[in-house]
């Protein structure tokens, strides 16, 4: 009750200053006119009343000072008196202080940029609202070992009408579009959605409107809603754009809405289309789709719901008994993948800042002994106890606001670093680094808690001490001081370990970085460059015209001044997977639930095995007369297929099919090709000439005897003679594609190495700084053992003994903990046994050899201890 | 928690203004003038203590201020006892009954 009486006047106090003053001005006026009524009432002139009165009265200046040194809020002028004498004291010793402030700032650095990136992914709520209701639908088919199929138009149309756990839903997918009509031909990233769309993620557009639900149906008319960006870079921002016609992939499309800023659903999404498919339509599993849950309902059940209804269906759909619905948090579908590498970067990050924290307390302490005299003086003085932990705590507080302003500086630096080191776009649309006020809370919190909690901690325990032995103690002899030392000890073992664990980390890591890097990716990616086009379904409308096309960019890719061989296909590796299924000839036939894994399938022209670089194992590549004609119908298998369909068989000869077709005959057998990332399963594959099933998402691929990247122009002015209209997209080369599909793995691995290397280098100076300083406190000790006798081999080995006693207990416990926790670790370490010999090896000989070389130069330094020198000091 | 008890000069004077605001509310003037009275002039109470004084006790919680006319007219600042005040003044009375008879003990004393 008090308490709060004061706290509300102290804020009443400081936050109406004016107020305050102003009214004891008023008092004071009107103290000063009774007295001259007073004094009227006595029988005096007025100017002899006013007199008087201003005689009585006194001072008024005076007066006002007395009653404002009484007020509530007096002492924090008290705090800028502590923090003016702390400033003093830490300019003083600039050593003490720039260490310490050195050791926040790379630990506030450090986490503070591992958690912003942590923040932007994971914690930041997504720009929509209520986003935590929204989720990600998709189906799963274990049979074909695929765990997302994406969602088929039919199963997706009985959701919706069946569902009772969602308010909304709404379907759709992204595709790339071409714009073209008054200015160049542009590749846009588009998306196909329901008409439900907006009201799932509860968005309205800027201008005009979105999809009627008549406007998404088949053969519905041609209409479009422009990005807000788009809309500015291409428009102008002009508001007289609704309601104008605009040629997407070469058909008009009437705008008839404009995006809300910042709406890039599903990612980077530019224009949208509507979906337009009607119940019946079922050409796949090619959709995504998008939900918000009713308040209260969670996934389990919404996921129960959706299957309870897609079950339901299979008399009617017989597929339906091996796919399942499955739902998602929608953040996950976005950034699932990067949260175990997140967790653990901040998990490494962690052991980073508590190795900094005890390198601070350890500074701490042994300044803390340097200060018992000071502390003494000052308590034999009079100062209550209270007011010099206040004074040790402003201390803290002062390190740790600067170590927070210069480790958000670096941290934003290092960040920007990071973040420039990364492939584009790997991030979806709407995480951003920028600051808020969670990541503000999180910096100040780690470099202020750090030195408050591990400057304060060892700094109160000092002030704790009994005054006449502190006095005493500036001899470093009392038992205190061996307390001291002790904690030192401790501190430095615990800080050894935690090097340890993240050493272990790091070497398991970077050697399953190395592992994957060596693994043959089945094509030669040097000297290969890539681009994509995807011809519109209006314009090339038939078969024929597709693979007409096809041969047309082989030709003219062909004769490019540089290029070896040009080739075609539907997707080079690392671009994405096509699955289809495949009947063999003379199979046995299939039980149901037998796994029917699905099959990677690709359409080549017959250049590309050769212009991709892949391996042939047996039989021939394509040749032109492949698939041209009746009966010539011809496939390439990888191994995997091969020992799936004819296990110990020759599969050349053998023939398979898909659907009704006609039965091709395999010509060819390839190495398996990392199609979808080096860490990742290749998958049984199948390879089929371009005129045989001609694709209408075509890569160019070419490999060159020159530097590949600077073919680009030459090979756009081969696509422009061809046709205009295409416009050029992705374009890469195959160097980078594999080198940005092992982004995610380099970044971890050098981080955390990065933080293994930061560590080591935070024990080296605390072990040096630990050592230096037992040394010192002991030197009388040391002397009288020299002055009795003592080699210095005797000195110096028992100093070494002491640390490298410290560093093995370190040690040991680090390895084990570096042991035990590499069970987080087992997902990505990719075959890499936990228990890696190699890794606990290099570990241990680098924690050892640091710790011997750290600890080499005082316990040198002991060893030539001047036995009259060192006595006569104090 | 027990009021803290103050210094004996302060305290006197904490004890006096308490006092005299223990029969209802009054502005500075008043309260000097009170003390004056009833101390027959012993205390004559200077504004340069008598505000710090009021100001404090206001902040403690023991007096609380509300502005309102005068007899005459003027607008002045009006200081009463809280409940809080009350228990001090009592606490003090007890404290300062304590004081004088052991003070006066000690003079008896040979």
């Amino acid at each position: 009750m008090r308490t709060l009486h004061r706290l509300l006047r102290l804020v009443h106090n400081l936050a109406r200053r004016r107020h305050v003053e102003r009214e004891l001005d008023d008092e004071l006026r009107s103290y000063r006119e009774l007295l001259v009524d007073e004094k009227l009432r006595m029988g005096m002139s007025p100017s002899e009343a006013q007199r008087m009165a201003a005689i009585e009265t006194g001072g008024i200046g005076q007066i006002k000072e007395q009653v404002r040194e009484v007020r509530m809020g007096f002492t924090i002028d008290t705090f800028s008196r502590d923090a003016r004498y702390a400033a003093r004291v830490l300019v003083r010793q600039p050593v003490f202080s720039l260490t310490v402030l050195g050791l926040l700032a790379i630990a506030t650095a450090g986490t503070s940029a591992i958690f912003s990136v942590f923040n932007a992914l994971y914690l930041r709520p997504l720009p929509y609202a209520d986003p935590g209701r929204l989720v990600n639908l998709d189906e799963t088919a274990p049979q074909w070992n695929l765990v997302r199929t994406g969602v088929a138009y039919p199963d997706f149309h009985a959701w919706r009408e069946g569902q009772k756990a969602f308010e909304s839903m709404a379907a759709f997918r992204g595709t790339d579009l071409q714009i073209s009509g008054d200015a160049r031909a542009d590749r846009l990233r588009g998306a196909r959605a329901t008409h439900d769309l907006l009201r799932v993620l509860k968005v309205s557009p800027r201008l005009g409107r979105w999809f009627s639900p008549d406007e998404d149906k088949p053969g519905g008319p041609k209409v479009a809603v422009l990005g807000y960006d788009l809309w500015l870079s291409r428009f102008g921002g002009d508001s007289r754009v609704v309601g104008r016609t605009i040629r997407i992939d070469s058909e008009p499309h009437a705008v008839i809405g404009v995006m809300a800023k910042g709406m890039e659903f599903p990612n980077r999404t530019e224009i949208w289309l509507p979906l337009g498919l009607g119940q019946q339509d079922d050409s796949g599993w090619f959709l995504q789709g998008a939900g918000r849950l009713k308040p209260g309902v969670t996934i389990a059940q919404a996921a129960a719901d959706l299957l309870r209804i897609h079950k339901g269906m299979i008399q009617a759909r017989e597929v339906n008994k091996i796919t399942s619905p499955s739902v998602y948090d929608l953040r996950d579908w976005y950034v699932g993948d990067f949260r175990q590498a997140a967790t653990i970067l901040l998990g490494a990050v962690g052991l980073v800042l508590l190795i900094a924290c005890a390198n601070i307390a350890g500074i701490m302490l042994a300044r803390g002994s340097a200060r018992t005299r000071e502390m003494g003086i000052r308590t034999a003085l009079g100062a209550p106890r209270l007011r010099i932990a206040r004074q040790l705590f402003t201390e803290c507080l002062i390190l740790g606001a600067l170590g927070a302003a210069l480790g958000v500086a670096f941290g934003h630096q290092a960040l920007r670093a990071l973040l420039a080191l990364l492939p584009p776009n790997q991030f979806p649309g709407w995480v951003r680094f920028d600051y808020d006020w969670r990541f503000l809370a999180f910096s100040l919190t780690v470099s202020i808690g750090s030195a408050v909690l591990f400057g304060l901690w060892p700094a109160w325990n000092t002030s704790h001490s009994d005054l006449r032995q502190d006095l005493h103690e500036g001899s470093s002899r009392s038992s205190e001081a061996a307390g001291r030392r002790r904690g030192m000890k401790i501190l430095i073992t615990a800080e050894v370990a935690l090097a340890a664990v993240l050493l272990t980390a790091a070497g398991l890591l970077v050697q399953a970085f190395r592992k994957v890097e060596r693994i043959d990716p089945g094509f030669r990616a040097d000297s290969v460059l890539t681009y994509q086009i995807s011809p519109p379904s209006s314009k090339y409308t038939e078969p024929q015209q597709l693979a007409a096309l096809a041969g047309e960019l082989v030709s003219r890719h062909n004769a490019i001044p540089g290029v070896r061989v040009a080739a075609v296909t539907s997707g080079t590796p690392l671009s994405g997977h096509w699955g289809n299924f495949f009947e063999v000839e003379h199979a046995p036939p299939r039980r149901a639930g037998d796994p029917n894994p699905v099959i990677l399938q690709r359409v080549v022209t017959p250049g590309y095995l050769e212009a991709m670089g892949m391996t042939l194992r047996s039989g021939r590549t394509f040749v032109d007369t492949d698939g041209r004609s009746e009966g010539t119908g011809a496939a390439i298998v990888n191994e995997m297929f091969a020992k799936l369909s004819w296990p110990g068989q020759n599969p050349i000869g053998k023939r398979l099919r898909r659907g009704n077709s006609k039965w091709w005959t395999v010509v060819g057998v390839i190495a398996d090709v990392k199609d979808y990332g080096l860490d990742r399963e290749s998958r049984p594959s199948v390879y089929l000439p371009f005129v045989q099933s001609p694709s209408s998402f075509l890569a160019v691929v070419m490999r060159t005897s020159v530097e590949p990247s600077s073919l680009t122009n030459a090979a756009r002015e081969a696509l422009r003679a061809i046709d205009p209209d295409l416009a050029m997209a992705r374009v890469i080369t195959m160097s980078e594609r594999l080198g940005n599909s092992m982004w995610l793995r380099r970044t971890y691995s050098s981080l955390i190495a990065t933080f293994a290397g930061i560590a080591i280098l935070l024990v080296v100076s605390g072990l040096y700084g630990v050592i230096s300083y037992t040394v010192s406190q002991r030197r009388r000790e040391i002397a009288i053992r020299v002055a009795l006798g003592a080699g210095q081999r005797r000195i110096l080995s028992g100093v070494l003994r002491e640390a490298l006693l410290m560093s093995g207990i370190g040690l040991a416990v680090g390895v084990a903990c570096g042991w035990w926790s590499t069970r987080f670790l087992k997902p990505l370490l990719f075959g890499v046994e936990p228990a890696d010999p190699v890794t606990y090896a290099s570990a241990i000989a680098i924690v050892g050899g640091v710790a011997l070389i750290a600890s080499l130069l005082p316990a040198l330094r002991a060893s030539r201890t001047q036995p009259m020198a060192a006595l006569r000091i104090d | 928690m027990p009021p803290k008890q103050t210094n004996l000069l302060q305290g006197t004077l904490d004890l006096l203004i308490l006092k005299a605001l223990s029969t209802g509310k009054l502005h500075g003037l008043a309260i000097s003038r009170r003390i004056e009275q009833v101390t027959e002039g012993t205390f004559q109470v200077k504004p340069g203590s008598l505000f710090p004084a009021l100001h404090r006790m206001e902040e403690s919680g023991w007096l609380s201020a509300v502005w309102g006319e005068s007899e005459n007219n003027r607008r002045a600042k009006y200081y009463q006892l809280t409940g809080a005040g009350r228990r001090q003044l009592n606490s003090e009375v007890t404290q300062w009954r304590r004081i004088t008879v052991a003070i006066a003990a000690a003079l008896e004393s040979n």
